[in-house]
């Protein structure tokens, strides 16, 4: 993953070009960009399927923009648990987006430029934008390497916009069998990211006690459950297997 | 539309904050911190470990539509969905799908 080619000088302009989001956007229209809408013509089926309001799933998009975040902020308000219950596990699975967004701010960011466009960018920093700014940026200069991912998040918040209320309503009209497999886009798209996403050891073994301990964890303490089984199994897993060889994040 | 104006007030602390101050951090962060420090790995672990939970609770615990599939066969579509992912070089986009058709597949042969 190689992917710091630019020159040190290039980084070094002082300004963005914002000509570069254009063709960002139309990087929304690609195949990772299928797979994300799928995903939330499940999560639109989904939010139908427990009988959360379509305008309030539909407000997840803008202000969350994590699907997991978004799943469990549904799922965990919908079984009514607790609001700090709830922040602590919606900000639980976000964490993950520091080390990502770390990443994906570390290739693209000029150092004599203003810091405000990172914030901006910093806010559509998610799953699919992180994997296209790893095998997308390459014809891209520097100066346009911000706005064109700027411009990615735009289009791609957009058209999650318009496909979730689509998943609502093909959830009401279609045969049962089909509206399950639509929900079921989503639990599929997420555990397949993390086998996609794994490097080292103690990434497979973290997936793998999540989702041993979660059972165990709802029989117990059903509130909890998903709490004790990530702080339990990451830990655990961090614990026994963690990486001695570095440096494969970069 | 008073339910939803409720669930989007409490959406702000609890979904967009607890969210946002991830990716804020980030920013701050960018020009001094080494994103394979214990510390970040640890959470990376955690982070991984609470999606696969919440992903094993969809399938084992599912509720409404979901729930009218056979447990076996929402297990036996996942089984499928890593074994397409480890046969087709690693591909997300092809394993998803994958997982999904089988599912539907497994169902309707089972009818």
């Amino acid at each position: 993953m190689g992917q710091i080619t630019q020159s040190d000088d290039q980084h070094d302009v002082a300004a963005y070009d914002w000509a570069g989001m254009p063709s960002g956007i139309r990087a929304a229209f690609s195949l990772p960009g299928l797979v994300m809408a799928c995903s939330f013509i499940g999560f639109g089926a989904l939010i139908h399927d427990v009988g959360f309001p379509l305008l309030a799933g539909v407000a997840t998009i803008p202000l969350i923009w994590a699907l997991p975040g978004q799943v469990l902020f549904v799922t965990m308000w919908q079984s009514g648990a607790a609001l700090p219950v709830i922040a602590a596990a919606v900000s639980l699975t976000a964490v993950r987006l520091l080390p990502m967004t770390i990443g994906v701010l570390a290739q693209v960011r000029l150092k004599q430029a203003g810091r405000v466009p990172e914030f901006l960018l910093g806010h559509f920093t998610a799953v699919t934008i992180w994997v296209l700014s790893l095998t997308s940026l390459h014809d891209v200069s520097a100066p346009r390497q911000l706005p064109w991912l700027v411009g990615l998040g735009v289009a791609l918040m957009g058209l999650m916009i318009l496909v979730v209320p689509t998943g609502y309503y093909l959830a009401e009209s279609l045969p049962t069998a089909l509206a399950a497999a639509m929900v079921f886009f989503t639990p599929a798209f997420f555990l397949l990211s993390l086998l996609s996403g794994a490097i080292w050891r103690f990434d497979y073994a973290a997936v793998f006690l999540g989702c041993l301990i979660l059972p165990i964890a709802r029989y117990y303490a059903p509130e909890f459950d998903l709490l004790i089984a990530g702080v339990g199994g990451g830990t655990l897993a961090f614990i026994c297997l963690r990486p001695r060889r570095k440096g494969l994040l970069k | 539309m008073n339910e939803s104006l409720v669930i989007v007030a409490a959406m702000i602390p609890a979904g967009f904050a607890a969210t946002y101050m991830w990716r804020a951090l980030a920013v701050v962060a960018v020009t001094r911190i080494d994103p394979e420090s214990d510390l970040l790995l640890w959470v990376r672990a955690v982070s991984t470990a609470l999606v696969a939970a919440l992903v094993m609770r969809m399938i084992i615990v599912p509720s409404g539509v979901l729930a009218t599939i056979a447990v076996e066969h929402r297990i036996g579509a996942v089984a499928i969905g890593i074994a397409v992912f480890y046969a087709a070089s690693r591909s997300t986009q092809v394993a998803t799908f994958a997982t999904v058709i089988a599912l539907v597949l497994l169902h309707i042969v089972s009818g």
